[in-house]
């Protein structure tokens, strides 16, 4: 039996969210989801603030709360590797487990996925025009259907055979981080054992693998930094969470720096503003 | 000797007789349904981005909203109205068998309008069916599932509970030829088997039916219900035992509401001041009294014990934007309108004079919509501040405000019942004839008692 897990080392972690970046890239999440998500807060009062920075993926627990309540099993733990999935075929779109998980890590697909990806599933001009534009780019690529489709994440995964990775699932159904399933699962040995948001840290602050097995990256890691503070985000909730922080752990008195992300209506609004060649190609005139 | 007062040809007349202030109110609630059944298809059409929830954490939102509050409150009324019934049958309160069947119905009704709220809830209403293929393994953890699975039970045990009252009935009119003759085939099924000797068997059925109803009331309207949030102890205000009970008195309180309200419009439509006489609304005043002050007191609790500084954080913060922040104005609304309610109430009990049926059924408006409303906040208010520390401070503040759509289906359900209540009505007698007083020209003695009113 093993457990997928992360340790994550906070005292090196700058803020620069590109993993954030990268795990939209891989996992083509819709605007407004962030399946990684990196806390930015800071503490005290001025002339003494501190900076911290926390990411905060789905920490695949080993008593999953929101597991319990799925009504439909759609939301289970994979017993091979610990990795808790969302069966995109048989998720219901009951919210249960977004409000049974005390981490605030889940993202329901409120839009179609095209719409909540690129907002043209609307079928007014523009989205028409971006459309098209985007077949004719895949069709200069290889055809394989969409340019924004990652063939890898239309994969069916075990135990199930159905589709438990990527972001674009079917609208009305829930997703969040699945320590990118679609890589541990496609055979590919350079892919497998590896996340997006670990690959891309500048910094090496994620560290991903099999937390039973004492040779494995994260173990081996935490062997090293043996001293350092160690940690778990709500330890004391009972979920046993597999990701491990090293580093200053943010007190209860830290405050997030932004007080809002981006609208995703308003994002979506704004891009509709756009010249439709700039969703496609390289840049094109923001207007 | 009849418990009701009036004979079987006047309680049958809405079967007979159609007024045009039916067909208006007909009218109103087919376009109001038909509002809510457009609503739906957009949301079905566009996702649940129709909607003004959104994911709490980074979007900022609440991912449940007014149709999980309507539907606890439809739930609440369920579980009312054939307690009433029920209580009626088992404690011999032969004053109230004029209003038995009303609330019976009511529940039908209710349980199917709350069932609807969830379906408006859910994502992929296609994918529903997975809820039964998976029942054994769920049942085992999601208090989501209980639900399911005990509203099931209970509308199935309310509905047989009805049909088997109803049979006599039906049986009895269609041999006065009372009943509207174009739905003979569903009269014919609804009698299928029937013998004038099971008259007896069933009233002991109804009998036993009641008790087990009685004993499924506290378990849902106090136990599977206010479980689907009480178990989430990371959303405070929701973490807890009292829910239960408070859940329950709540339910109570705005179900009897409700049953005053239609057992008035009921009265008012078809002139019928004696059949449901004031004695019923006098009684069903002096429970709401009693119901609304264990709500208010259950609310004092919370306020009392959410509002000391060592309350939990989070709890703290909850209470302090329920007394004066951002959630104040839909609870002092909610509370404003018990306590309306409640002076009322209390000033027709000691002044007699100042009671009416027209006034008590405001009175009951007032005490279900504040339920209705209280029911909203609660769930909200769990969502707004809905995690521990360190994480609570580093998420951005949640809101959330209904859309259009959202607001038009969870409400359209009002409507809903409205309508099928009012087709009811020319399908079915709606108060119990078994306990009338048998037709004029049987027994014309009767007649001076029903004129009297
Ligand atoms: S962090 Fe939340 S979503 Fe992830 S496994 Fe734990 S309870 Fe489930
Ligand atoms: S949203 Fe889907 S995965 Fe989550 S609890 Fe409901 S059915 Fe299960």
């Amino acid at each position: 039996m093993s457990q997928m897990g992360m340790v994550i080392d906070v005292e090196r972690c700058q803020g620069c969210r590109a993993c954030m970046v990268a795990c939209k890239t891989e996992n083509d999440t819709p605007r407004g989801a962030f399946w990684m998500n990196v806390f930015r807060y800071e503490e005290g009062e001025f002339p003494d603030v501190e900076q911290g920075f926390t990411p905060n993926p789905c920490h695949h627990c080993s008593e999953p709360s929101c597991a319990d309540v799925c009504p439909t099993n759609a939301r289970f733990k994979r017993e091979e590797d610990g990795i808790v999935l969302t069966d995109y075929s048989t998720c219901i779109g009951c919210r249960y487990c977004e409000v049974g998980c005390p981490y605030g890590v889940n993202f329901f697909q409120w839009r179609d996925p095209e719409e909540g990806q690129y907002g043209f599933a609307a079928d007014d001009e523009l989205a028409r025009e971006v459309r098209q534009n985007l077949e004719e780019l895949d069709a200069d690529l290889d055809g394989s259907g969409g340019a924004w489709e990652n063939p890898r994440l239309q994969a069916a995964q075990e135990p199930r055979g159905t589709k438990m990775g990527g972001g674009n699932h079917k609208v009305g159904t829930m997703g969040k981080c699945t320590f990118c399933v679609h890589r541990q699962d496609s055979g590919d040995d350079e892919l497998a054992g590896t996340t997006a948001c670990e690959e891309v840290c500048p910094i090496n602050v994620i560290h991903f693998g099999d937390m039973e097995d004492p040779q494995s990256k994260p173990r081996q890691y935490l062997e090293e930094k043996g001293a350092k503070q160690r940690w778990k985000m709500l330890e004391n909730s009972g979920n046993e969470p597999n990701v491990v922080y090293l580093g200053d752990k943010p007190s209860n008195a830290a405050r997030g720096m932004e007080n809002e992300y981006k609208d995703t209506d308003e994002a979506i609004e704004a891009e509709r503003e756009r010249d439709a060649a700039y969703l496609v190609a390289d840049g094109g005139e923001v207007q | 000797m009849s418990a009701i007062d009036a004979d079987v040809e006047r309680l049958t007349e809405p079967l007979r007789r159609t007024s045009s202030k039916f067909y208006v109110a007909l009218a109103v609630t087919a376009i109001l349904s038909l509002a809510t059944a457009v609503a739906y298809v957009s949301q079905l059409r566009f996702g649940m981005a129709v909607t003004g929830l959104r994911g709490w954490g980074t979007q900022g939102g609440v991912p449940w909203g007014l149709y999980i509050g309507t539907f606890i409150w439809w739930i609440g009324i369920a579980h009312g109205g054939v307690a009433i019934s029920a209580a009626v049958r088992l404690f011999d309160f032969e004053e109230y068998l004029p209003i038995a069947r009303i609330a019976e119905i009511l529940t039908l009704i209710a349980l199917p309008m709350a069932a609807t709220n969830i379906l408006f809830d859910i994502g992929r209403p296609d994918t529903l069916w997975v809820m039964i293929t998976n029942w054994p393994t769920t049942v085992q953890t999601s208090p989501l599932t209980w639900d399911m699975t005990a509203t099931f039970l209970y509308f199935i045990m309310a509905g047989t509970y009805l049909i088997i009252t109803l049979r006599t009935d039906l049986h009895d009119c269609l041999q006065r030829g009372t009943l509207p003759s174009a739905l003979n085939p569903l009269y014919k099924l609804l009698l299928i088997g029937y013998r004038p000797s099971e008259r007896e068997k069933s009233a002991q059925m109804a009998w036993w039916m009641a008790i087990g109803i009685l004993l499924l009331v506290p378990l849902m309207s106090g136990g599977v219900v206010p479980w689907l949030f009480a178990t989430m102890g990371m959303h405070p205000g929701w973490f807890g035992a009292s829910h239960g009970p408070a859940m329950f008195a709540e339910s109570m309180t705005s179900a009897i509401a409700a049953v005053v309200i239609t057992a008035a419009a009921f009265r008012w439509a078809y002139g019928w001041d004696d059949v449901i006489g004031d004695e019923i609304f006098r009684g069903l005043n002096k429970a709401l009294i009693a119901l609304v002050l264990v709500t208010l007191w259950f609310l004092l609790q919370s306020l009392v014990t959410g509002s000391y500084p060592a309350a939990p954080a989070e709890t703290g913060a909850l209470t302090q934007s329920l007394v004066a922040g951002r959630m104040a104005v839909p609870f002092w609304l909610a509370v404003g309108g018990l306590l309306v309610a409640l002076a009322y109430l209390v000033a027709q009990a000691l002044r007699p004079s100042l009671y009416s049926v027209a006034a008590s059924a405001v009175a009951a408006f007032l005490v279900t919509s504040a339920i209705l409303l209280k029911k909203i906040v609660f769930v909200v208010e769990g969502l707004l501040y809905p995690t521990r520390d360190p994480l609570a401070g580093m998420f951005p503040e949640n809101s959330y405000w209904p859309t259009i759509p959202e607001f038009t289906m969870a409400f359209g359900t009002i409507a809903v019942a409205v309508l099928i209540f009012l087709v009811a009505t020319k399908i079915i007698p709606i108060v119990e004839l078994e306990h009338a007083s048998p037709a004029p020209d049987e027994a014309a003695e009767s007649d001076a008692e029903v004129t009297e009113a």
